[in-house]
């Protein structure tokens, strides 16, 4: 279902760049389609619950409601909020500049290269969850351990797409900027820096929201505080609204990230935008 | 044909032996090789070649498609290592990528999240340039090459023959003397070829540039050149070094019976190195002969 909303806003956010005007009223349509949507589920929910499934399974828009005024009125949904966004930003933080710093090394150094490749794919692949009991050993369960275990997700993502950006860059730009006389530093900051800053905001795209799940599981796994704590004790108390509450509760802001992502990108790649206009 | 040929490749010698010590030469090239290697394959790509421009002199180099043409420019430009012989370029021999030239690849190779004006000031940039004069020259080359009021545009806005321009700017904009030009109008419209190619041949006249020019286009060669060098196909070695007497200004579009009489006598050496391959390439089957025909 999510895939199905979806799917329509991106289209529509591709096209809006350049030819507005043309879409305009598809653009509606898919809207109010989107709007109906986004109505028909609470409701749908609200009819369902007691009904056709027990409450006890899937809750109600009431319940989750009351369960989300009642942490807000208690202060627990901020402070687990607090505690959540605290680690996703952190963990972000590092998970970049490191991604970004050994993304760009690995690639612009041959021997390196050759020495760290054969490493990139298994490390890609490895589930990373597995890794959080070892993080726990080392770092207890701690918000350290969290930011960490968010970090490691978030470099991968960010690593891979800086090291495929320099990969991509075309033979031709790296010669002519060669024939201007350029010296290795300045080739990396004249041409494969910025051509990678566009393949650091495609990371980003899919390492925010990951950086949302990393930390989310870190709670639910073990963690005195944060959303994922939340979630975690509201299923120990068989309280199905609490679930959902924190769901919601962690995605509000998980949304909202990614929505900032894409406008990053729109500003910072204004020439990126214009091309994908042109047919 | 044959006679016509030996009597151009004397002429060629000569003028090799004319100019004695090379030092006057702009550019030269002397016996050079360079043969690839590919999936254990050996491919000889260039063969036994010598080549030199004097000072202001415009070059053609023509020759069937894949026969080594891009590779003997990358070896100018230092970019590609010829196996044998060696390349002097204003009197230096040259080693690495040649920043004594400004070459014009078949891909502009701009870079996209750049603007006109900042590709253009790039090569300034690298040179360290105070930013002040990189853009006052930017915007003067721009100018000349007819992209005034585009200075903020992104390469992605802008046509094929704009990017060419630019792409050219961005060669001139570093004051080289000697421009290596692979096909640059291949890929135009007919009317926005002929203006380019006037518009090159004042930079040109203007600036004293000496040129090597890659074309496909037999009229281009006759019409900017002062000699066109016809190469055999792959692996590439001169047949015939036709000087072009035509008095200037010249213009594409007014071709004299001279011109045409040039025409010919280039066109037959190189109809000939094409029919062989396509003879060749009918031997390998009749996949092969579909294709070709
Ligand atoms: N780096 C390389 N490695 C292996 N083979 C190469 C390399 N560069 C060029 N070649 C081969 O050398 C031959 C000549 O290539 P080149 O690009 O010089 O041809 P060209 O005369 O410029 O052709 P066109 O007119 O089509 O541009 C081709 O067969 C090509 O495959
Ligand atoms: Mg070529």
């Amino acid at each position: 279902m999510s895939a199905l909303r979806d799917r329509p806003g991106v289209a529509s956010r591709r096209k809006g760049g350049q030819a507005t005007s043309k879409v305009v009223t598809g653009d509606i349509a898919v809207r109010l389609y989107q709007a109906a949507l986004l109505l028909a589920v609470p409701l749908v929910w609200h009819l369902a619950g007691g009904q056709w499934v027990s409450e006890d399974v899937i809750s109600s828009p009431a319940g989750v409601y009351g369960q989300l005024v009642s942490w807000f009125d208690t202060g627990e949904a901020v402070s687990a909020l607090g505690a959540t966004l605290t680690a996703v930003g952190r963990g972000l933080l590092l998970g970049v500049v490191f991604g970004m710093l050994v993304g760009l090394a690995v690639a612009l150094a041959p021997s390196l290269d050759q020495l760290v490749r054969p490493l990139i794919a298994p490390l890609f692949a490895l589930p990373k969850t597995a890794l959080m009991p070892l993080f726990i050993l080392w770092f207890g369960i701690t918000p350290r351990q969290r930011v960490v275990f968010t970090a490691v997700v978030v470099f991968f993502f960010i690593f891979y797409s800086v090291y495929n950006g320099v990969k991509e860059v075309p033979h031709s730009m790296d010669n002519a900027v060669r024939m201007m006389g350029a010296t290795r530093y300045k080739l990396a900051t004249s041409l494969y820096i910025p051509a990678s800053l566009g393949w650091l905001i495609a990371g980003l795209r899919i390492a925010v929201p990951y950086a949302f799940v990393a930390t989310t599981t870190a709670e639910i796994v073990a963690s005195p505080e944060g959303v994922g704590h939340l979630i975690r004790l509201s299923g120990d108390l068989f309280n199905t609204a609490g679930i959902f509450a924190g769901i919601i509760l962690v995605s509000v802001p998980a949304v909202a990230a990614g929505t900032a992502v894409n406008v990053i990108e729109n500003r910072t790649a204004p020439w990126r935008l214009q091309q994908a206009a042109r047919p | 044909m044959n006679g016509r040929s030996l009597n151009a490749s004397t002429t060629w010698n000569d003028m090799q032996a004319d100019m004695g010590c090379g030092s006057k030469d702009a550019l030269s090239l002397a016996d050079i090789t360079k043969t690839f290697r590919y999936r254990g394959e050996w491919y000889p790509t260039v063969a036994d070649t010598s080549l030199s421009a004097r000072d202001g002199e415009v070059v053609s180099l023509v020759g069937p498609s894949g026969c080594g043409k891009s590779t003997l420019l990358n070896m100018i430009a230092g970019l590609v290592v010829p196996d044998t012989g060696h390349i002097a370029c204003g009197g230096d021999v040259v080693r690495g990528p040649n920043t004594r030239v400004g070459y014009l690849t078949q891909d502009d190779a701009l870079l996209p999240w750049r603007t006109v004006r900042s590709n253009v000031a790039l090569p300034l940039e690298i040179r360290g340039l105070p930013r002040s004069e990189r853009r006052a020259r930017a915007m003067d080359i721009l100018g000349q090459v007819g992209l005034g009021g585009f200075e903020r545009h992104y390469p992605a806005q802008l046509s094929g023959g704009m990017r060419k321009r630019v792409s050219l700017a961005r060669t001139l904009v570093s004051d080289v003397r000697t421009l290596l030009l692979d096909e640059p109008f291949g890929a135009l419209d007919a009317q926005t070829r002929v203006l380019s190619q006037r518009l090159l041949t004042s930079l040109v006249e203007r600036m004293q540039l000496t040129v090597v020019l890659v074309t496909h286009d037999l009229d281009e060669a006759i019409t900017l050149s002062d000699r066109v060098v016809v190469l055999s196909r792959r692996p590439a070695r001169i047949l015939d070094v036709v000087s072009i007497p035509l008095a200037r200004p010249r213009d594409v579009t007014e071709k004299s019976s001279e011109h045409m009489h040039l025409y010919r006598q280039i066109w037959t050496t190189l109809a000939e190195q094409l029919e062989v391959k396509q003879e060749s390439e009918r031997d390998l089957g009749p996949a092969a002969r579909s294709e070709g025909e």
